[in-house]
């Protein structure tokens, strides 16, 4: 967790202060994306080398298209709720 | 970049189906190291956008609040579900704070709490982008403009924000991106600590 928070309060500063010199700045976005293919490589790694995830692949299916309907209905709902008050009190 | 995601996700599918690599020979520095990376380009983009500030300043103050209602909207709609396809409470919040955004929650989820919870993570936040796509122009029609911003939500400042734009207007587009620019930083501040809870 910490080291998370901490990388991104670093590429923040470092973008907003201008700490990086111009031929690093363009690579960073590219070593960005580079770190998420490897990234998405291993979790399809261990996503295939697991038996019971491939075997319950359909009922995670299932299971994810229900959480993100639920996702999208809880925040318009509190969206709606929040601009339906502030509507009220003008 | 969408073609590199699925491809990438896609080879590493069939490299892992045909090799069997077990678990423990994939974990180790890199993946952490190469989380970092991707977190770090994550807040440099954000820092080097000058503009950004400007933006947000134009926005009226009442609308600052967006993208966090859109945040605890997503957890408690993906908790209230949770009972509905038995996933309990604090991993169905780990799900919805991925706010859309499927490679980054995908990748953070599997990282902290296994492969299972990472593949759902990313399936369900693959699924919002989807439903966002479909139904923003609905969204905006019958609850107004603000609320449109929320199907997308991480997502409004990229994907969806072309679907916002078309469908709303200017300054709906402006909340878009600011919303979807809080909630993609809130991902990797928000799921390290809701993983904590899962443990």
């Amino acid at each position: 967790m910490a080291l998370m928070i901490g990388a991104l309060i670093l590429g923040f500063a470092a973008g907003r202060c201008r700490l990086l010199p111009d031929f690093l700045r363009s690579k960073v976005s590219a070593m960005g994306s580079l770190a998420l293919i490897v990234l998405l490589f291993t979790l399809g790694l261990s996503m295939g080398s697991d038996e019971q995830i491939i075997a319950a692949l359909p009922v995670l299916g299932l299971k994810a298209v229900l959480l993100a309907v639920g996702t999208v209905m809880g925040s318009v709902l509190l969206v709606w709720g929040a601009t339906r008050l502030g509507g009220r009190r003008r | 970049m969408t073609w590199k995601i699925l491809s990438s996700l896609a080879a590493g599918l069939l490299c892992g189906f045909f090799l069997r690599v077990p678990e423990g020979e994939i974990v180790g520095l890199a993946p952490d190291l190469a989380l970092a990376a991707l977190v770090f380009a994550v807040g440099f983009s954000l820092g080097e956008d000058e503009q950004l500030w400007a933006k947000v300043k134009a926005l009226p103050k009442a609308l600052l609040a967006v993208p966090f209602l859109i945040a605890a909207g997503s957890i408690l709609g993906a908790v209230a579900v949770g009972p509905l396809c038995s996933v309990p409470p604090a991993e169905a919040a780990l799900v919805g704070a991925g706010f859309g955004w499927y490679s980054l929650s995908g990748v953070l989820v599997s990282q902290s709490c296994g492969a299972a919870l990472g593949t759902l993570t990313l399936l369900a936040n693959i699924f919002r982008e989807t439903l966002a796509i479909l139904f923003t122009a609905v969204v905006a029609k019958r609850f107004g403009n603000a609320v449109a911003v929320a199907p997308g939500g991480a997502t409004a400042m990229d994907v969806t924000l072309p679907i916002v734009a078309a469908s709303t207007d200017p300054q709906t587009a402006l909340l878009a991106f600011y919303s979807g620019t809080v909630l993609s930083i809130l991902v990797p501040i928000v799921i390290p600590f809701l993983a904590k809870l899962v443990h």
